[in-house]
């Protein structure tokens, strides 16, 4: 069973020295999945695998106060959709790929509290995450599918006429509290001070309004354009909907049209954003 | 005070006239979540929920705000528009105790303005709670899903369409009109069996350990701390959780509601942070809400609505961590 | 009923250089009532707003008999602070407060007071200095010690030759090494160490401390050394701070708000909560 793999790789790895920290999935009291450290060769039955194990944990290999504070080797489990943004920060070279342990898991796809497959799983073509990229792989091997990137639903946005689609947007713009759940749940977002917290210049209106609200979504856009591996946490966190997603998916459309490029499958390939090549489109450029 | 029996039709159509006078705001379904936000007639509301995503302060405390027009030469205070009164519908004991303990700070040594206007043009309709989340936990905090603390008038439900009000202050009895009949014992016992039904479902319970205070070096914090990302959603949503920034905009001086996770809360111009690690933040909330509020107010700035725990992005639970402590 | 975050308009009057940067700002108040009415007692901070920037915490750094006008030195270090250094003589600034607790001056009297100041550290105190030197019959020993980083950080130059030309005051000057010019005269060396040479008694005196978390770290285990009490020392924090009446919680620290019950404290009260802020 792939909880006691999970198990026993954890406790093994602890237990040798190989890491000093687990990150994985455990159980909260209330019932609900959480992030979990593990530290005690004994802890590693808190440990859980299931399908509400929605969290990239890959998002702890960036925060560099994590970091410092855990600087020995640390083992993650990760699913397939996760090992993408880990593959992203170690072409940007965020990550020490000798000092972390990969432990991936098959994940059969996550559901939502109503028992719905996740709108991410349904698209997932990393089910099984890559054995030559992992340290362990637990759970069968399932055979890559590689699936058409179904676009529709942005070309949807895309086809509403432009006082619409500032309508649909407005909508939630107006709302966003701007709690920075998004950004801060992120894995690739590891700004050492982001420029929404910068204010002197002041680059964006801090408060929650409409207009600082619309240029927050759009920066944040712009600084994962050819980054996003669409792992869907910040639209799963977003406490007022936004369908974040949409935003993202837009961009790397953008980037697969354009550059012929998808983030997070090499992780020797830099983003299209920071290379130079001659037969690059340079359509946009007036 | 008052007691009223009323139908669901005679309560629909008093509400219904009050929306000449008022600006009615109740909880009502956006983009598949439900919030409190101003509705235009009764066919929005939504009477069987539990919290919303936002709660009640939001009207009172909004999450930005003008103060002022500053320029070379002149100062232009913005006040709140209140010629036009509120109601706010069904909302929650859980969120009308919240705006009581927000009162004890708004409200003392120095008045905020704008606060107070909000507070005395505002009528508030509560609800009862029939069936309380699994995230809830306000009896342990002196709640309950049928308390009535901080509401004008409280409605709870006898039987199916047919509901208890309790008119509770002068504000309230203005809005609700003299009909009905006058509740009988059976009606009352009624609505005690569904209290006590709600009291049972809440299984959660805080339990403040009584070395709490002598736990604040404890490295307990950086362990619960681990999983934070620092965001704002449980300060935000939160009912009690009033901490806010003073900015400019353009010649605007906005109050915009600020967290004690973020980065930039107390770092000063200079760089200096004394609150810089997470754990220190975590714990600055943990010990304003239930040490130092209480001894600074009276009351634990904590009503145990569960929003915190429902919308965290990785799940931290206040309950096991206070538990726990 | 007023809307307390409202700032009443001042205009800048003159501008003084104190160093590279650090300015005094002599402000007074437009509205004549106000103007006339307010007062304030040494130790307590106003707001201070700049049009399309920004309000910033200073501390009043002129003495509450100094009628019809205040001063606030600004050290220039951040987004507010650098639009300050900008404005000029005539310019209209926003005040509000005055707000916080402040120095209990009945409880110096006829006691030795000492004044240990470091850098900018020194507006707070010379609002105080000032009120003390003037009902000076009332206090015992005065002893100034006073140090920046350089001759050229050093503040309120003029008032510092004045104070060490008395005889009924101790002024003892001090740069940090390195920080000395030819003709420096005073003392080479830091803060805590110049007070311990110069050793002041912890009998019936009282100590009142302001400068860098530093200087103010090593200046607690000098007068602890010394013989002084936590009681008989002062000191007033820096904090970051918005709303200045107790609200917006950023400078909450325990149960303490230090705008609203500080920001002059007693070493014992902080010895509370030192473990979080240093």
């Amino acid at each position: 069973m792939i909880i006691k793999k999970i198990k026993t790789t954890a406790k093994d790895l602890l237990t040798d020295g190989s890491v000093s920290l687990i990150i994985g999935y455990g159980i909260n009291g209330p019932g609900d999945v959480t992030p979990v450290f593990i530290k005690d060769p004994d802890d590693v039955e808190k440990l859980v695998w299931n399908d509400q194990c929605y969290y990239n944990l890959i998002r702890y290999l960036s925060d560099r106060d994590f970091i410092e504070q855990n600087n020995g080797s640390i083992g993650i489990i990760i699913k397939g959709c996760d090992q993408k943004s880990l593959k992203v920060l170690l072409s940007e070279s965020q990550v020490n790929r000798d000092k972390i342990k990969v432990i991936g898991v098959t994940c059969k796809g996550l559901m939502d509290s109503d028992g719905n497959v996740l709108a991410k799983c349904e698209a997932c073509d990393v089910v099984y995450p890559d054995k030559d990229f992992c340290d362990v792989i637990i759970g069968e091997e399932v055979k890559k599918k590689e699936k058409e990137k179904d676009f529709s639903d942005i070309d949807e946005i895309d086809s509403m006429d432009l006082p619409d689609r500032k309508k649909f947007w407005d909508n939630f713009f107006e709302r966003c509290l701007r709690c920075y759940a998004c950004r801060n749940i992120c894995p690739l977002c590891y700004c050492k001070e982001c420029i929404m917290d910068q204010h002197n210049p002041q680059w964006v209106l801090p408060s929650a309004s409409v207009v600082g609200n619309r240029l927050f979504h759009i920066v944040r856009a712009y600084h994962l354009t050819g980054r996003c591996v669409d792992c869907g946490e910040c639209e799963r966190v977003c406490p007022i909907g936004m369908p974040l997603r949409k935003i993202n998916r837009k961009i790397i459309k953008v980037v697969k049209e354009r550059f012929d490029f998808e983030s997070g499958k090499d992780q020797e390939q830099k983003s299209p954003l920071t290379r130079y090549r001659e037969n690059d489109s340079e359509d946009f450029i007036i | 005070m008052d007691m009223l029996i009323l139908n669901k039709h005679e309560l629909i159509d008093n509400i219904k006239s009050l929306f000449k006078d008022y600006e009615i705001v109740g909880p009502s379904q956006l983009d598949g979540k439900l919030y409190f936000r101003p509705v235009k007639s009764m066919d929005e509301v939504v009477w069987d929920f539990v919290n919303p995503v936002n709660n009640i302060k939001d009207f009172f405390f909004p999450p930005s705000q003008v103060l002022y027009e500053l320029r070379q030469d002149r100062i232009k205070a913005f006040e709140p528009d209140t010629k036009k009164k509120r109601i706010i519908l069904f909302a929650k004991s859980c969120d009308t105790r919240a705006l009581n303990l927000l009162d004890k700070l708004f409200i003392g040594d120095y008045k905020d303005t704008s606060y107070t206007a909000r507070r005395e043009t505002t009528t508030i309709i509560g609800l009862s709670c029939l069936e309380p989340a699994d995230r809830c936990f306000c009896i342990s905090l002196g709640g309950g899903p049928f308390a009535t603390k901080g509401m004008d008038v409280s409605i709870s439900p006898v039987r199916k369409d047919k509901f208890l009000l309790h008119i509770l202050t002068d504000k309230g009895k203005d809005i609700i009109a003299e009909q009905g009949t006058r509740p009988e014992r059976e009606e009352l016992s009624l609505t005690e069996a569904l209290k006590q039904k709600a009291e049972e479902a809440i299984k959660r319970k805080i339990n403040i350990p009584s070395d709490f205070f002598e736990k604040f070096d404890s490295d307990y914090w950086k362990g619960v701390s681990q999983a934070c990302i620092k965001c704002g959603i449980c300060t935000y949503l939160c009912p009690a959780c009033h901490c806010f920034d003073i900015i400019d905009e353009g010649y605007f001086r906005i109050r915009c509601w600020d967290t004690c996770s973020s980065d930039t809360f107390t770092k000063m111009a200079a760089g200096e942070d004394h609150r810089k690690q997470k754990y220190k933040k975590y714990r600055q909330r943990i010990y304003h809400k239930f040490q130092y509020y209480k001894e600074n107010f009276g009351e634990i700035a904590c009503v145990g609505c569960g929003r915190c725990t429902t919308y965290c992005p990785v799940k931290m639970d206040i309950v096991e961590i206070v538990n726990n402590s | 009923m007023r809307n307390v975050y409202v700032p009443v308009p001042a205009k800048i009057i003159d501008i003084k250089i104190e160093t590279r940067d650090v300015k005094t700002y002599r402000l007074v108040f437009e509205y004549d009532g106000f103007r006339d009415d307010f007062s304030f007692s040494a130790g307590q901070f106003v707001e201070f707003s700049v049009p399309a920037v920004g309000e910033s915490t200073f501390c009043i750094a002129s003495a509450p008999d100094d009628k019809g006008y205040i001063e606030c030195s600004v050290k220039k270090v951040g987004k507010v602070t650098e639009a300050i250094h900008m404005l000029e003589v005539d310019n209209m600034v926003g005040i509000r407060g005055p707000y916080g607790n402040c120095f209990p001056i009945e409880d110096m009297k006829d006691k030795d007071v000492i004044f240990v100041g470091g850098g900018i550290g020194l507006a707070p105190l010379r609002s105080l200095i000032r009120q003390v030197l003037s009902g000076r019959e009332n206090f015992k020993k005065i002893t100034i010690i006073y140090g920046a980083l350089s001759v050229q950080d050093l503040v309120y130059k003029d008032e510092l030759e004045e104070w060490q030309k008395r005889a009924d005051i101790k002024t003892v000057l001090t740069v940090d090494p390195g920080g000395e010019t030819a003709d420096w005269k005073g003392r080479i060396g830091f803060v805590p160490s110049v007070l311990e040479e110069v050793s002041p008694s912890g009998t019936n005196s009282i100590v009142i401390t302001c400068g860098p978390p530093i200087m103010i770290k090593f200046v607690l285990l000098t007068l602890d050394k010394l013989g002084f009490a936590p009681e008989q020392i002062l000191t007033t924090l820096e904090m970051k701070m918005k709303c200045g009446i107790g609200q917006c919680g950023r400078c909450n620290v325990g149960n303490i708000y230090v705008c609203k019950d500080g920001p002059v404290f007693t070493y014992s009260q902080i010895k509370e909560f030192i473990e979080e802020i240093n």
